[in-house]
């Protein structure tokens, strides 16, 4: 597999890409750190593990502690579309219903233009907007009845921020807190990883997803699983097996220099991550067609595919939640027509395979993915064939088991100033949707744990939560 | 004679900016007076040790130390003396010792310096030591180190040229091919004089973020790396001005779809948040956003097929003449017809900007928040002179707390330089492209504006390629069984010739201890599994081994 870096500039923004702390006021960005407590119970292994499950008591306990040995876990997938997607391309407010026509046309025209309404086809729940053509993989999803689609066509948090870096280190931290250090999915993994098992939080590339990074739990970063080995040169045999090990063992050391312990902890996991990946290789290629384009996202996805269907001695790797980068960059702040659709076709059609990959693989009841940017775009273009940030955007809940529908209504284009108005003072989408929610509803309904304790805010289980929890499973 | 040299100094530069770079030159002009020839690099220690000064074409840098203050508060009187540099190994970080009455936030360190400091600094401030070049810089003392790399002279290039069957004429190519902007800047960080200039650059780049793919391509992008380069020295203020104008950052952050009928915000916003105000601190609102993109607006360009992005300028009639109001209601308020010069200086003078300036910079040489105290120094400083960068690096690469702190990560890019750099190694190929752009970091290509995320450079992905760039430096000297063939390697002499591989670096005792477990390893004639099947194939394997150990080791990514 060849794959070139240089394709992923600004606008393939790394999602490990946090903020720079240090700057007044601006978040801290979602580390990595590892607890030396951790770095010591790592060696302790499995077989504490096993035995205090057991030591509980219960066949609930036992099983859930087997099942973490076979590693046949629920899994969640980010796909993160990086620069601030313009949802309002994405469901385009037209269709069999012509409510928001005008406001639209009004608005943007140029963008709207862009689009041939020949090929949008309405969203069956909302006939008031339509599926981008280049969208039609998502819109294939919602039609297959063996997947589920739920749709957030105005998700966003109350009090919007317009920068990408702030609203998308929101997003990450599952937190409207420029402080944050953990992710959302890092602090899911907190509660139930392994100190020793780095695949349980995986990002495809060169960068860490923050929304991976985890306080206690190591967590990993793979750019192509075929290709992560550590070998020598001149040298093999013993020296090397002594060499590996006096690194390992120096890795499970504490210096007390936290930047060096970082590089320790590292060092650690890199060498666990290669016996974890070991058995991979012999899973088989994809049999579906993925998009043949040239894409770092699609090769990711067939990769994250073989991992999920990887079994060794009938144990699946212990992979619980991965984050990816949708195709492209869609900071479209001119000229969107010349990127947008291909990229969004990438995605989409990307994920599409994705989905028909796991089924084959028998893997497809065990995955949900969702898609998300860190805003929408302003409803008003700019002049330059673009639109500037803006609020709400939309987001997408993918699985065979999720519950087809909307989380939230589409808010409207009408001018603030009535009741019925679905745009702010500043002329930014209302959300209709909290993010917050449906990282709750995630949590509580498909990974079984609760929200409290991981999203600031969710409140306890159950009950009114400060989130609404969607329905998605 | 600290103390004097302070005070001259303090004096000098409360000067106006330029007075002072003439009046620094003319210092540095008297101090190398023997040794004034043109374009020469700062001698190291082997140079001196071997009497090589005039073969090499060095200059002998004799310190001249100073310490930049703030202008509201006194000179220390008098740093304590230093102990002697004993190079106490990493480990071995003293804490700082503070001068008596010396409460300035912006003291200079004055504990030991030692080699282990001085190759911290190397790494911070450059691109890590050539061999003999922290022994050097230890001899200099903290000062007169600091000073060397603050004005090194014109700059030059020494050490092996370029060579390899991807150059173009024998040259990079960086307007024209993919990548080689990447090699012409890492082959500067090795080979220049002018350390801390390249890595300025570095800092810089990742400051304004600008990536190829969205900046017009690799010609603009080189020009951008040019402008940064040939300006840190000077005000922040002017590079603004030039960065505002830069063909790469009109094409990046759509300058040139700026226009009074359509403005576009990404410039206005960006500058502001990421370049030098700062997000999420109430130094600005989205209205301020909105006015600051009607400032810039004007710039236009036009394409042609044959030299693509051509002809960038400002048009006045695509400028949007109206009153615009920046920071409304603030005592810094700007209202009226504003131009877009008046849009930089606005933000300049914010009175949240210094601060900004001040944190941002120092993360890149320190990992740990500067005092209170330290900050509002550092802040004056930068006023005082000028908007100037310089002082402000001097003054962090003097404190206390890059010495006596925890350790930082070295950057992919800077990794790479010192690994070449320890191996007295020119660029010999464009594996260097794909192996920093695996460990996290492509030149050219920053992930966004908001530059990479220096904080987190580590992970399983990036170790893995950090790994390689060991590799890459191991395989030309790779060593064989014939080149052990009757001859015996003591557990000693391999751990030794291992170090000195890499230029005899600095490493910590547990890396240490790790290497010598490996190097005790013995070659056990038919050893049941053992492959070795002499002793001078079993030492060649060893002394392999060791010498990726020696790099690839978790301690050696920290400085």
């Amino acid at each position: 597999m060849h794959r070139h870096c240089h394709d992923y500039a600004r606008s393939y923004a790394s999602a490990g890409q946090g903020l720079p702390s240090i700057e007044p006021g601006m978040p801290l960005p979602a580390g990595t750190g590892m607890s030396r407590r951790s770095m010591m119970l790592r060696s302790l292994g499995l077989g504490v593990a096993v035995y205090g499950a057991g030591a509980l008591g219960t066949t609930e306990h036992v099983e859930a502690a087997i099942n973490d040995a076979l590693g046949e876990h629920k899994v969640v997938i980010s796909v993160f579309m990086d620069g601030g997607w313009d949802a309002l391309s994405v469901l385009a407010p037209f269709g069999t219903d012509h409510t928001h026509e005008a406001n639209v046309a009004a608005l943007r025209p140029g963008l709207l233009g862009s689009i041939d309404r020949t090929l949008a086809t309405p969203l069956a729940a909302d006939p008031s907007l339509s599926w981008h053509p280049s969208a039609a993989g998502l819109r294939d999803l919602w039609n297959d009845p063996n997947v589920g689609v739920a749709v957030a066509p105005a998700v966003g948090y109350a009090t919007p921020n317009y920068s990408h870096f702030t609203s998308r280190h929101f997003w990450e931290v599952g937190a409207l807190d420029v402080n944050g250090t953990t992710g959302w999915m890092g602090r899911y993994l907190d509660r139930v990883g392994r100190p020793d098992v780095p695949l349980q939080g995986l990002t495809m590339g060169s960068a860490l997803s923050p929304t991976l990074a985890t306080a206690n739990v190591p967590v990993a970063a793979v750019f192509d699983i075929d290709r992560y080995t550590y070998s020598y040169v001149g040298a093999s045999g013993r020296v090397t097996d002594v060499a590996t090990a006096q690194l390992r063992a120096l890795a499970a050391k504490a210096s007390g220099d936290t930047q060096r312990d970082q590089s320790r902890m590292v060092t650690g996991s890199s060498f666990q991550l290669v016996q974890d990946l070991a058995g991979t290789s012999a899973t088989p290629l994809p049999t579906v067609a993925y998009p043949t384009d040239p894409s770092y996202f699609v090769d990711s996805l067939k990769d994250v595919a073989r991992l999920l269907a990887t079994n060794v001695s009938g144990a699946y790797l212990p992979v619980r939640c991965v984050a990816l980068r949708g195709h492209g960059g869609f900071d479209t702040h001119s000229d969107e027509a010349a990127s947008f659709a291909d990229n969004l076709r990438i995605t989409t059609q990307g994920i599409k395979a994705f989905f028909a990959d796991l089924a084959a693989r028998g893997q497809d009841d065990r995955v949900v993915m969702l898609v998300w940017s860190e805003f929408g775009r302003r409803p008003a273009e700019n002049g330059s064939g673009g639109c500037d940030h803006g609020a709400a955007g939309n987001a997408f809940v993918i699985g065979k088991t999720v519950r087809q529908g909307l989380i939230g209504e589409f808010p409207g284009l009408v001018k603030a100033g009535t009741t019925s108005a679905g745009l702010m003072t500043d002329g930014n989408l209302r959300a209709t949707s909290d993010f917050r929610g449906i990282y709750s509803a995630l949590l509580e309904q498909w990974l079984g744990t609760d929200a409290d304790g991981i999203i600031p805010g969710a409140g306890a289980r159950p009950g009114a939560g400060a989130f609404a929890r969607p329905q998605l499973v | 004679m600290a103390t004097s040299h302070s005070t001259t100094a303090a004096k000098a530069t409360t000067k106006h900016a330029s007075a002072k770079r003439s009046a620094k030159k003319h210092a540095a002009r008297k101090a190398t007076k023997k040794n004034a020839k043109k374009k020469l690099p700062v001698c190291t220690s082997k140079d001196l040790k071997t009497k090589k000064a005039k073969r090499r074409k060095c200059r002998v840098v004799k310190a001249k130390p100073k310490v930049v203050s703030p202008p509201h508060r006194a000179t220390p009187t008098g740093p304590v003396a230093a102990p002697p540099a004993t190079a106490p190994g990493r480990d071995a970080f003293p804490t700082a010792q503070t001068p008596a009455g010396a409460t300035d936030g912006a003291r200079a360190y004055t504990g030991s310096f030692g080699v282990a400091q001085a190759a911290r600094l190397l790494h911070r401030a450059g691109f890590g030591p050539v061999p003999g070049q922290a022994e050097a810089f230890a001899e200099l003392g903290l000062l007169g180190a600091v000073q060397a790399l603050i004005d090194p002279g014109p700059a030059a290039l020494v050490g092996p040229a370029p060579t390899g069957a991807y150059l173009v004429g024998g040259q990079f190519a960086p307007a024209d091919k993919y990548g080689h902007l990447h090699l012409a800047m890492l082959d500067r960080q090795v080979r220049s004089t002018d350390s801390l200039t390249e890595r300025m650059t570095l800092v810089l780049h990742d400051w304004f973020g600008v990536g190829t793919d969205n900046a017009g391509g690799l010609r603009l992008m080189a020009g951008h790396i040019d402008l940064l380069r040939a300006n840190w020295r000077g005000s922040f203020r002017d590079l603004l001005m030039k960065v505002t104008q830069d063909p790469a950052m009109l094409t990046f952050l759509n300058g040139t779809d700026n226009t009074k009928a359509a403005p576009n915000e990404n410039y206005g916003r960006e500058l502001m948040e990421l370049f030098t105000l700062g997000a999420d601190r109430g130094a600005y609102t989205e209205t301020d956003v909105r006015e600051m993109a009607r400032t810039f607006t004007g710039f236009r360009v036009d394409y042609s097929a044959s030299l693509g992005l051509t002809n960038f300028r400002f048009d006045p009639t695509r400028f949007d003449p109206g009153t615009k109001t920046l920071f409304a209601g603030t005592p810094y308020e700007r209202s009226g017809r504003l131009s877009w010069q008046d849009g930089v200086n606005a933000v300049v003078d914010h009175p949240m900007h210094p601060s900004f300036v001040v944190l941002k910079l120092w993360s890149y040489f320190i990992p740990t928040a500067p005092s209170p105290l330290t900050q509002a120094d550092l802040e004056a400083i930068y006023r005082a002179h000028g908007e100037q960068l310089e002082p402000l690096v001097q003054a962090i690469l003097q404190h206390p707390d890059l010495y006596t702190g925890p350790e930082m990560v070295k950057p992919p890019v800077v990794h790479a330089a010192a690994l070449l750099r320890a191996r007295e190694s020119g660029i010999t190929t464009d594996a260097w492209i794909s192996r920093c752009s695996a460990a996290g970091q492509l030149m050219g290509y920053p992930p966004n504006v908001s530059g990479w995320n220096d904080r987190a450079w580590l992970n399983t992905s990036t170790h893995s390629a950090r790994w390689g760039f060991v590799q890459e430096l191991i395989t030309p000297a790779v060593v064989r069984a014939a080149d052990y063939t009757g001859k015996a390697e003591s557990s000693d002499q391999a751990l030794a010739a291992a170090l000195t591989f890499w230029g005899t670096p600095q490493i910590s005792a547990d890396h240490r201890a790790a290497m010598q477990v490996v190097a005790a390893q013995t070659w056990v004639p038919k050893t049941p599994g053992d492959q070795y099947g002499s002793l001078a194939t079993f030492l060649a394997h060893r002394q392999n081994a060791l010498r990726q150990l020696a790099a690839a080791a978790p301690d050696f990514q920290v400085s």
